[in-house]
């Protein structure tokens, strides 16, 4: 998709979009609570997003990503809590909020049976675009996917990355300011991922268009995302760009895992280790696992904590198979936030 | 909205086995069910006739009388010899096993005697284990009443010869003699005639087609109940009603842009097979066809209130499958669409009246068969329309777009 993404922007744009007063914040939610029964599945969750940025939303399955991207894009309401969309209250204007946003939800949105022309058409209309404008945008919208030349084909037809294009350039037609992606990424080769990531840089380069990019792929927030929110348990655990997320990790993680025998020579278990680290300095210790013990270390200064693993190793005649180091990255932080991997699920 | 329908359309005319559920299907069911159901229905007025035959073991001038009778009713079509051969009991049951003759008759040995002493005469009836009973009763019952009309001139005429030879007075013979003859001359032959209610328009029995299409029009209409719901199931699964939620669209317009395309379709649907029937079968669409209208829009309601009904309340398409496949057949069958309302016992009949299906098969029979007028047809379609406005009001408090 190597594409030059200037859109046509001089007639019958959706209205709404273009007589918003410029809010400082494209997006402001305060609070928000959803429940089924008496399940907070979200349990007050605020966040904001800056015009231009992009926004990595991080958490597990089950943490209560998809159902706060639903509140924040109109498709549930909240029980509590209040969204304002570019200074527009949501509750209060619901259908000027919508033309503000676009939506790329997980699941390839599409009618497979009809043409990738006949799909942007469809959507273009549900956006209220007029009928001059709507066969630019699609035009449009469709060179934005690189699909210009197979536009008169069923999406049926398509392989999943180009289907997923599709389903990008159809949250496209109305030049959203906000635009979430709800894990567009999933079951699509690393050529179309690095696609998917150019487009979505080059929206924000050409329009200043504001991204809300939901995954559990680190990596991928890693590289994209100006600022991140990792939520579990439908809260917010962290917040903040990445550099101000990984700072308290220190300069990296540390594991150490005892085998059987190493276990049997230490008096009081892997605690002897911990409380070792713990004199040492480190800030974080933390073990855990009943048949394979670990030790978990933040570690401030790694010579001086490699010097003390050689130590200990030493006094207590364990090997140093079972170690491993970590560069600090949002993996470790999720870890160490919550106590487990992020595809763990919840 | 437009837009919706627009999409709605474009994408259940590329389904095709939808297509096919929706209008291939019935066109060749109710085809091949008029085939098959046309001798039943021809047996008034028309070319079909039910076959029987009938055995002679008694060999008497009582038992010819019964054959002879029968085989000049001009409503069955009887056969009593092979090859000029009289017919064997046992060729008979044969002709019974192999579906050649719905039943055979048998006046055993005996039969004449048994009538000339004044007694009922034994006659045995032998049929097919799956013919049904509420065939096979009306047609024994109307048999036995001719044999029991022809024994009794039979008895009638034997009493007489046995009078008349005990005579020595030549006149008083020849008095009973003449009467006699005039007893062997008249026919047995009844004239019938088939007549219609004071008061209906119908001036001639119905063709079979204007028995059987409207009840599979009326069936097969209700099959875009699975078809909707599994369609509106599909959006929920692949996420298109999650985007169109944040669409600038007002929540009803989606739904009302995703239910008015079936509606659509099912009046279309109706048109066709009742056009099907028209110009393909000859099928007389009644006196005031126009009257038609009504019943096909408040018959498409129902059907996809139905759908909406069963999208609220299934949690997963195969639940749409299982329970709008087996809705649409039961409520079809005591509707009336599959069997004709007079061979179902007394509370079916009943029952037929309170369902949908039966109440607009009845309101297409009135215009269709008995050539009534718009104003007859009213009630029944603002009873439909009811059923349709209830069944929307029960689904969309528990609709949901996403789940």
């Amino acid at each position: 998709m190597t594409t030059n993404l200037v859109a046509p922007r001089d007639v019958e744009t959706a209205p709404a979009a273009e007589t918003e007063i410029e809010a400082e914040d494209v997006l402001t939610a305060d609070g928000l609570v959803k429940k089924f029964g008496d399940r907070a599945v979200v349990d007050g969750v605020s966040l904001y997003v800056g015009k231009g940025e992009i926004l990595g939303f991080l958490g597990p399955n089950g943490a209560g990503k998809s159902t706060t991207i639903a509140m924040l894009t109109g498709a549930l309401a909240p029980d509590a809590g209040s969204i304002l969309v570019n200074g527009v209250e949501f509750a209060a204007d619901p259908m000027r909020a919508k033309a503000l946003i676009g939506v790329v939800p997980q699941e390839i949105a599409l009618y497979p049976s009809l043409t990738a022309r006949q799909n942007l058409a469809f959507f273009a209309g549900a956006y209220k675009l007029g009928r001059k404008v709507r066969e630019e945008r699609i035009n449009w919208a469709l060179e934005v996917a690189g699909l210009t030349d197979r536009a008169g084909d069923k999406v049926s037809s398509y392989s999943g990355g180009m289907q997923r294009r599709v389903n990008i350039a159809a949250a496209l037609l109305h030049q959203p300011q906000l635009l979430f992606l709800d894990e567009p990424t999933v079951g699509v080769d690393a050529q179309s991922r690095n696609q998917i990531f150019e487009t979505v840089l080059k929206l924000r380069a050409e329009f200043g268009m504001s991204v809300v990019y939901t995954s559990h792929y680190m990596p991928e927030v890693e590289q994209l995302c100006d600022r991140i929110v990792i939520v579990d348990g439908g809260r917010v655990l962290a917040e903040g760009t990445q550099q101000e997320l990984l700072e308290p990790l220190g300069e990296g993680l540390l594991e150490w895992s005892l085998n059987a025998v190493e276990a049997g020579l230490l008096k009081k278990g892997i605690e002897t280790l911990a409380v070792a680290f713990t004199a040492h300095g480190e800030t974080t210790v933390t073990t855990s696992g009943d048949n394979t013990p670990t030790l978990r270390v933040r570690v401030k200064d790694m010579p001086a904590t490699l010097r003390k693993v050689s130590d200990l190793a030493c006094e207590h005649g364990l090997g140093l198979g079972g170690i491993r180091l970590g560069r600090p990255d949002l993996e470790s932080l999720f870890l160490d936030l919550t106590g487990r991997q992020i595809r763990d699920g919840a | 909205m437009l837009a919706m329908v627009r999409k709605e359309i474009l994408v259940l005319l590329r389904d095709r086995a939808s297509l096919i559920t929706l209008f291939i299907s019935p066109v060749l069911f109710m085809t091949v069910m008029s085939f098959a159901l046309g001798n039943s229905f021809h047996s008034l007025g028309s070319p079909g006739k039910l076959s029987i035959s009938i055995v002679d073991e008694d060999h008497s001038a009582a038992a010819q009388g019964v054959v002879k009778a029968l085989s000049s009713s001009g409503e069955l079509q009887v056969t009593s010899a092979l090859g000029g051969v009289p017919l064997s009991a046992a060729q008979a049951q044969s002709r019974v096993h192999s579906q050649t003759d719905a039943f055979t008759v048998v006046l055993p040995a005996g039969f004449q005697q048994q009538v000339a002493g004044g007694g009922a005469p034994k006659v045995d009836f032998v049929v097919d284990p799956s013919s049904s009973r509420q065939v096979v009763d009306p047609v024994e019952s109307a048999i036995s009443s001719l044999i029991v009309t022809v024994t009794s001139q039979e008895g009638t005429t034997l009493a007489l010869t046995k009078l008349g030879d005990a005579q020595s007075d030549p006149g008083v013979k020849a008095a009973i003699q003449a009467q006699v003859a005039a007893l062997d001359s008249t026919t047995h032959q009844v004239d019938s005639t088939v007549s219609f209610p004071n008061g209906e328009g119908a001036k001639k029995y119905p063709s079979v087609y204007q028995q059987e299409v409207p009840g599979y029009t009326v069936m097969y209409v209700f099959f875009i109940v699975t078809i909707m719901a599994g369609s509106i199931m599909v959006e929920r699964r692949e996420g298109t009603f999650r985007r169109l939620l944040s669409a600038p669209m007002p929540r009803w317009q989606l739904l009302l842009g995703k239910v008015a395309p079936y509606l659509l379709v099912a009046v279309v649907q109706v048109g066709i097979l009742l056009s099907f029937g028209r110009f393909v079968f000859g099928m007389s669409l009644g006196a005031h066809p126009l009257a038609l209208l009504p019943i096909s829009l408040a018959l498409a309601s129902c059907a996809v209130a139905l759908g909406l009904l069963l999208a609220s309340v299934a949690r997963s398409e195969s639940q749409v499958m299982g329970m709008g496949t087996a809705a649409v057949l039961v409520l079809a069958a005591l509707g009336g669409c599959m069997v004709p309302g007079v061979f179902m016992p007394q509370f079916m009949q009943h029952i037929t009246h309170f369902i949908p299906q039966g109440i607009a098969l009845n309101a297409y029979q009135d215009v269709l068969v008995r050539g009534e007028s718009m104003t007859a047809i009213l009630p029944g379609a603002g009873i439909l329309l009811a059923v349709a406005v209830g069944m929307f009001a029960l689904a969309l408090p528990r609709f949901r777009f996403v789940r």
